[in-house]
């Protein structure tokens, strides 16, 4: 793997990173103008057209994009003309507590997700491999609201166990990562499953076990790492969804991350916010999908000669 | 040692007792959880012109006069003792004496005059114009006579004078703790005031918390601390009402009021506010140039049924674009349109309108079930022959912004002011949003709305009468549906009562703990 190769591909993350964000702000800077969300639907036009000049809101919209731009890398985010304040604050004030929720869930995922799909793919066509695709398949279509609702009526409503809404003890934390992890946990126990099939079925699986590798040698040996390439795409994937899931679960259970903020905030059209939480979210797909090309080189050799040229 | 005489010790003990029992009084006051939708980013009102601010904030801010909401609006003392018009321009207010803001000061004129002044709001480089020059635009200079007293001059007669200090942006704030703030952006998150309640802490979507201000003038808060904790979906508020989380949760619709009505714990709660939901015809739309059109739009309504169907009858019909808090200005004999398909359907003949689509832009359930009425709305039209396009916008923008191809869009009149001033003539006159873009020109309703100013009472009268009949029928900018309520869910041991605005009144005037 040489450094032109590293270059290469940040180069092309950058230019992702600029497309999402030029496209962020044309389409809010078209859509809705700020001064309403703020000043309120009857107020006086000499205001609004004080607010429009006072954001620089007045300006033709290419030049409100190249003092962005301008200002990003002078490393100055902007302001949140609705909260007034440091947009960059307001967003890093939300982003441990969705960091820890995007963290449990994505271990609770990875703890169940994964196991749950070897095992199935160990004992396939047994009965456990056939309820945990029921499950899996289950899991998978319930949308997050409606098991949410379900989660709140049952925990909070019916048995009193859990607080139905907030942030603060480890008790809040139940039901928001417990909503997220069915989705996705069910989504990476049949990647896995079916990744682990393919593996078990491949030649080199009979050849190991010919040289005489015990069976549990085999998979752990072979089977495994084999089956670890796709799944890693699937991780990719899996950020991506983490983010959509915790809009809709912040939401939902009041949990103050970012998801929420960048809801409100588009439908305040607080720009400065949606496009640092953009940036975000942008950069740390890009930058887990880097991680991954990188790590397909080193789990599959032959994926770095073929880029290297070797 | 001397023995400390048993009188002397009985005393000392009893002294004891009651300083303990006198602790735990005030300690045993609830702390109470309030779930809402949102809560205000900016916390000054001068900042941010929306229910959420009001609801929270005049508990910590109050205006000088207090609008009794129990009493139809009638006009009580507040931080002001008392008030007279020296003039139809002057207003002289004589303040409550010992009155304490909640950083130790004593609030006086001068608290009066910072207040109104150049520093927050009077003139166009103050931070507060911006937002309420609409309500407070007319004010010319503050004059303070002494400590207590204070004249407002206006820059015009204004028939307002007293109301404008009883409701919206007329919440005084404390001038040392603004200036101790050091700037706007600092003042925005910890205002300083005289209320019930002090502001003791703001976390960012996450919630508000109030605690009871022991200095207050008043009856002593009935709460201990108040927190608005943001829950966005209604159901999670309905559960944690339920669990007992929260003691009361706001922004209920009727279709919810099952989930609590079986519950002995919880009560639903809610009245109508000032305000009415109406939708606007625009007057530029190729169809509805043709008032014939418009009135058709609005006898094709039965709006009793909008009412009993998606209100759960608990909205009223208004008799026109008026409410009852107006007092003498109200015109119990006026003739508010009532439903009749074939009127409408004569009307369209008339005009000889042929099915000619005309767009309705809605947002979705901006207004309380706001995509159910349009739908009925449409399809009320659609049975007298008229051909409405529904069309579901993403936000305000996009309707206000666009006047291409508008046609009826959505809004509330609210009665910012309990008076025709701060309704119909605020909203359709000449500095309203619907002449200023031209949805409605009548030259004939503005000559009425500056006789609506006049000082005198019959004139104002006949000025109101008019500007309806222009409304109602002869020139009709829109037409009215119901007015707009806001329901809560309250936990069975609060006995709290709503007021007539969004402000959410925890004071012991409208709040009670039982038991």
């Amino acid at each position: 793997m040489n450094m032109l190769y590293v270059l290469q591909k940040l180069a092309r993350a950058l230019l992702t990173v600029l497309l999402i964000v030029t496209t962020v702000f044309v389409v809010l800077r078209l859509s809705g103008d700020p001064a309403i969300y703020v000043l309120g639907l009857d107020a006086d036009p000499r205001a609004l057209d004080v607010f429009r000049q006072q954001w620089g809101l007045d300006l033709p919209i290419w030049q409100q994009y190249l003092q962005f731009l301008g200002n990003c890398l002078q490393g100055d985010f902007g302001y949140s003309y609705f909260e007034e304040r440091d947009a960059m604050t307001a967003v890093l004030e939300r982003l441990p507590k969705t960091l820890l929720l995007m963290g449990i869930t994505g271990m609770c995922t990875l703890l169940i997700g994964v196991p749950a799909g070897i095992y199935a793919a160990l004992h396939r066509n047994s009965w456990v491999d056939r309820l945990t695709m029921l499950v899996s398949v289950a899991g998978f279509s319930l949308p997050n609201f409606v098991l949410g609702i379900f989660l709140i009526l049952l925990f909070s409503v019916t048995w009193q166990l859990l607080p139905s809404s907030g942030s603060g003890t480890w008790q809040h934390l139940v039901m928001p990562t417990l909503t997220m992890t069915v989705a996705e946990a069910a989504v990476f126990a049949r990647f896995t499953r079916s990744a682990m099939l393919e593996v078990l079925n491949q030649p080199y699986m009979r050849t190991a076990r010919a040289k005489g590798l015990r069976w549990h040698q085999a998979v752990r040996r072979h089977a495994l790492p084999n089956a670890a390439i796709p799944l890693i795409t699937v991780v990719g994937f899996f950020v991506g969804t983490l983010v959509a899931g915790g809009v809709v679960t912040e939401s939902l259970f009041a949990w103050p991350g970012i998801g929420r903020l960048l809801v409100s905030s588009v439908a305040n059209r607080d720009l400065a916010v949606v496009q640092i939480i953009v940036m975000l979210i942008a950069c740390s797909m890009v930058f887990t999908n880097l991680v991954i090309d990188l790590l397909y080189g080193w789990l599959d050799p032959r994926v770095a000669s073929l880029r290297t040229g070797d | 040692m001397n023995p400390i005489p048993r009188r002397l010790s009985t005393l000392l003990i009893g002294a004891m007792i009651g300083a303990a029992s006198g602790t735990t009084m005030a300690d045993s006051r609830p702390d109470i959880s309030v779930a809402v939708a949102k809560n205000p980013s900016r916390l000054d009102p001068m900042a941010e012109n929306s229910n959420v601010n009001i609801r929270i904030m005049k508990n910590v801010l109050e205006t000088l006069i207090y609008t009794d909401s129990q009493a139809d609006g009638a006009l009580r003392a507040g931080l002001a003792e008392s008030w007279q018009r020296l003039d139809d321009k002057t207003l002289e207010i004589r303040l409550r004496p010992n009155v304490q803001c909640h950083n130790g000061e004593t609030f006086d004129a001068e608290d009066v005059a910072f207040s109104l002044g150049p520093k927050r709001f009077l003139g166009e480089q103050a931070p507060g114009w911006a937002v309420a020059r609409q309500y407070l635009g007319g004010l010319d200079h503050i004059e303070v006579i002494d400590s207590q007293t204070v004249r407002i001059h206006f820059k015009q007669q204004d028939p307002l004078l007293e109301l404008r200090f009883a409701n919206w942006m007329s919440e005084m704030v404390c001038k040392d703790a603004f200036e101790a703030a050091g700037s706007w952006e600092n003042w925005l998150k910890q205002p300083v005031g005289t209320g019930p309640y002090r502001l003791a802490e703001v976390k960012h979507g996450e919630y508000i918390r109030l605690e009871a201000f022991d200095g207050y003038w008043g009856e002593q808060a009935p709460a201990k601390s108040v927190t608005f904790r943001e829950v966005p979906e209604t159901a999670a508020r309905i559960a944690g009402l339920k669990t007992g989380e929260y003691q009361i949760v706001t922004e209920l619709t009727p279709d919810q009021f099952g989930l609590l009505r079986d519950d002995p714990d919880t009560e639903v709660v809610g009245r109508a506010i000032r305000s009415i939901r109406v939708v606007v015809f625009d007057e530029n739309h190729p169809q509805l140039k043709n008032p014939k059109i418009r009135q058709a739009l609005s006898y094709a309504i039965d709006r009793q049924l909008i009412v009993d169907a998606l209100y759960d009858g608990r909205a009223l019909v208004p008799n026109g674009l008026q409410m009852k808090v107006f007092g003498d200005l109200y015109i119990g004999d006026h003739q508010g349109t009532r439903y009749d398909p074939d009127k409408a359907r004569q009307l369209l003949k008339e005009a000889g309108y042929n099915g000619e689509e005309i767009s309705y832009r809605y947002l979705q359930d901006y207004y309380t079930s706001e995509v159910n009425t349009a739908q009925i709305l449409a399809d009320m039209w659609r049975q007298v022959g008229l051909n409405v396009k529904l069309e579901l916008k993403e936000n305000w923008g996009q309707i206000e912004d666009a006047p291409e191809g508008r046609g009826i869009f959505n809004w509330s009149n609210n009665a910012e002011y309990p008076d025709p001033l701060g309704q119909i003539y605020r909203l359709y006159g000449p500095d309203g949003w619907f002449q200023r873009n031209h949805t409605f020109q009548s030259d004939a309703f503005n000559q009425w709305g500056e006789q609506l100013k006049s000082s005198d009472k019959a004139m104002r009268i006949e000025a109101m009468r008019e500007m309806l009949e222009i409304y109602e029928r002869q020139d009709p900018p829109g037409t009215y549906l119901h007015t707009l309520p806001m329901f809560y869910g309250v936990r069975g041991d609060l006995q709290w009562t709503p007021t007539d605005t969004p402000f959410m009144d925890l004071s012991a005037r409208m709040l009670r703990i039982k038991g």
